[in-house]
């Protein structure tokens, strides 16, 4: 239980990636060895090549987000994903593109039948394609090896921004130096 | 105090004046008010209590926390469209953009022709509105909270003549940090998480969380309490019965749970329109690559709005968000994704929203699962390519050098000659990716038995002591953002509770210090 005193208590984010607020996460939910090898096989088509970075562990990565996320979803959207991987993994021979798994295509063609998927006039088709795909690139697009690739760095920035707010409301003037930006002249 | 679930196994039965189901714009508001004006309030949310410490720019951290179903959650139709609830102590409030409006005036004043009832017109909200503006620090944004999409957005309008204006935000000394999506880690925002809660639990009200309620306890016709079930963490299974009995019960679960909740006990039946008249501002995305540094998650989120169609039901803003978030919508996988992403630091996201020219309906389905449906209308899809083909000609004469466009069988435009494209009979509504964010309308509030869900006070018409406060409550469709509205109407029917339990004898509790 927790008292009024930690409820009222409003200080701002520590920017931690695994934040220590008393939340338990859920196990993480139990997958077959064949949904398991799909997923994994799909994550090595759906994560960019080079010149993008590379995560030495995408696939353990995904898996764990994956199975993090299954539990909060309901037992029907739940069995929903794990169908769509499979059927995304098996979409060359449902679209009639190819006798092949998705994975087991060259990947240059594994990625066209997969943005294929997204470019269906049919929306049943691209909602199987966009909610695994989504969660593999929303797992990669999250990673610091990533963030660093795009020069997006927001740790630091929000550090600067949260202290910059202590000082507002402790009364303190804004500078020209707390402004963001301009970046580019089209914006000066 | 909070609850948690490890509480429930010492304390699981509870007794107060109300208890209200979610903590979110209507019910935190609702809460707060009847815990001010003495009331013993218990609210009971599905969702964790997350402080404002623990929020991130993570996506997998803070998806399972602050969204409900991790954010697999779709609205059935053609197209069907994914939607985002916030499932947490304060919920969508914690995850909105916090732009604060009013219903404009003339849908006010539609109200109170269509209902005759002068409360909900434009004079009649006009103290309730400036009450919440005030509570939640409605008003115009610092310039250091500005960055630079919001500045291509304002000179893209300013260059095209278009009506631009600054957006009334909810937040105190917003600084820009670009996080509203997943939590503001300054504090600014003034969600319902900072705002109304505080209040409310200054007052003594408890909150039981990590308890979804699952049907109400009704008994000699009345309703008397809810009846949820506490969530194992670990498991996400329902672990244990949790009862709160009260005098009065206020459903707030927002306008997707609170129909489906309230639709287990067969209710709404006078007009049969519970569940109908859903209504969700459905929104599509236009993300536009500049050839220059945007450094678009640096500066505030939706600072603006272009407000030159609005007439026609058009809205524009810009909503940048974490790549974490935006790896979701890409329309591309692999090499081609990382093409666009790469790019990430010239992007300006922005959205086109549409007012709901027809209203869709929200059923129960399978285990007591809420299942939305809306399709668009031929107006609404009319609508969507206008606008979207005007946002992207502001984006090109911006100079951006690509606009991925909401279409799924025509991705990307070079140049504004390719929008000539954007044609009706070329782009079915079933082609179109939509979003949206603004769900309404399940259980409107009205005069007649046989047109409207509950009465002006929020009281179903035919449950007595069992009352709805939030986005459910709406007549028609808003056209804008609802928060500050559904805040506005929560405070109407927690007056209108307090006085009947005022009426009813109950002393009001001496207010807890
Ligand atoms: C990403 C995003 C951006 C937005 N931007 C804006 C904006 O800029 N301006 C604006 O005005 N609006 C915005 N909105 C919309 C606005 O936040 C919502 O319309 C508003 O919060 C809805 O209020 P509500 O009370 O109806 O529901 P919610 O705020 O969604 O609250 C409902 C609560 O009920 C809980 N609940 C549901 N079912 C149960 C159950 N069975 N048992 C217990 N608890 C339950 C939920 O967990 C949740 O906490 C945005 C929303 C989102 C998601
Ligand atoms: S921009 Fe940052 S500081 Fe401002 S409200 Fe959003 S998250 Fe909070």
């Amino acid at each position: 239980m927790r008292q009024l005193s930690v409820v009222l208590d409003g200080r701002p984010s520590t920017l931690e990636r695994h934040p220590d607020d008393g939340f338990i996460r859920a196990d993480p939910a139990k997958m077959g060895p064949a949904t398991r090898r799909a997923l994994r096989a799909l994550v090595l088509v759906f994560c960019p090549p080079p010149p993008a970075p590379q995560l030495a562990d995408a696939e353990d990565l995904v898996e764990r987000s994956v199975l993090g996320l299954l539990p909060y979803m309901t037992r029907l959207t739940a069995f929903g994903f794990v169908l769509a991987i499979h059927l995304l993994e098996w979409a060359p021979i449902w679209r009639f593109v190819a006798f092949s798994r998705l994975s087991r295509l060259p990947r240059a063609r594994a990625e066209a039948v997969a943005d294929g998927l997204s470019a269906s006039r049919s929306p049943l088709v691209r909602t199987i394609a966009l909610g695994v795909r989504g969660v593999v690139q929303s797992t990669y697009y999250d990673q610091p090896e990533v963030h660093a690739a795009l020069d997006y760095a927001p740790i630091p920035f929000m550090q600067g921004r949260i202290a910059l707010r202590e000082r507002i409301v402790a009364g303190g003037e804004t500078t020209p130096a707390d402004l963001i930006g301009p970046f580019s002249e089209v914006t000066r | 105090m909070i609850f948690e679930h490890g509480d429930y196994a010492r304390e699981h039965a509870f007794d107060c004046d109300v208890v209200v189901v979610g903590t979110g714009a209507g019910g935190a508001t609702a809460g707060a008010e009847l815990a001010e004006a003495g009331y013993d309030v218990v609210f009971v949310e599905e969702g964790s209590w997350h402080p404002t410490s623990s929020f991130s720019p993570y996506a997998s951290e803070t998806i399972p926390r602050l969204f409900r179903d991790a954010s697999g959650t779709v609205i059935l139709g053609t197209p069907p469209i994914p939607y985002i609830e916030g499932r947490c102590v304060g919920g969508s409030t914690v995850l909105n953009g916090g732009m604060s409006y009013r219903a404009p005036v003339a849908v006010l004043d539609g109200w109170e022709r269509s209902t005759g009832a002068p409360e909900l017109g434009s004079a009649g909200m006009e103290a309730r509105f400036q009450r919440v503006e005030q509570l939640v620090h409605s008003g115009p944004q610092l310039d250091v909270s500005v960055g630079d999409d919001n500045r291509i957005m304002a000179l893209g309008a300013k260059k095209l003549g278009w009506k631009h204006s600054v957006n009334p935000r909810n937040q105190h000394a917003c600084v820009g940090s670009n996080n509203c999506v997943f939590g503001c880690p300054t504090g600014a925002k003034q969600s319902t998480l900072v705002s109304m809660m505080p209040r409310a639990m200054r007052r003594g009200a408890r909150c039981l969380t990590e308890v979804k309620v699952t049907r109400l306890l009704i008994e000699q016709g009345r309703c008397v309490g809810v009846v949820g079930q506490a969530i194992d963490p670990r498991t996400r299974r329902a672990s244990r019965e949790v009862v709160v009995r009260a005098r009065a019960v206020v459903v707030a679960a927002g306008a997707v749970q609170t129909p489906a909740l309230l639709l287990g006990h067969k209710l709404g039946r006078p007009s049969g329109q519970l569940g109908k008249n859903f209504l969700c501002h459905p929104n599509a995305k236009v993300l536009a690559v500049y050839p220059f540094e945007v450094r678009a998650w640096q500066g505030v989120s939706q600072y603006a709005q272009v407000r030159e169609f609005s007439d026609d039901g058009i809205l524009m803003a810009e909503n940048f968000i974490p790549p974490g978030a935006l790896g979701v919508h890409l329309p591309y996988c692999g090499s081609r994704a990382w093409e666009l992403m790469r790019r990430y630091n010239q992007m300006v996201l922005t959205g086109v929203l549409v007012e709901d020219s027809r209203p869709g309906r929200v059923t129960r389905g399978p285990f007591g699962m809420a299942v939305p449906r809306y399709d668009i209308t031929a107006l609404d899809h009319r609508r969507f390519l206008r606008g979207v083909k005007l946002l992207a000609r502001l984006h090109f004469e911006m100079g951006a050098e690509e606009v991925v466009l909401p279409f799924s069988t025509f991705h990307t435009a070079r140049s504004i000659d390719d929008l000539e494209k954007i044609e009706v009979s070329a782009l079915p509504p079933k082609v179109l990716d939509l979003f949206t964010v603004h769900l309404m309308g399940t259980a409107a509030m009205g005069t007649r038995a046989e047109a409207s869900v509950t009465n002006l006070s929020g009281e179903l018409w035919d449950l007595p002591g069992c009352y709805v406060a939030d986005a459910s409550l709406f007549p028609t469709a808003i056209g804008v953002n609802p928060q500050v509205t559904i805040m506005a109407l929560a405070m109407l029917v927690a007056e209108r509770l307090a006085d009947t339990l005022a009426k009813s004898g109950k002393v009001a509790k001496a207010a807890v210090a």
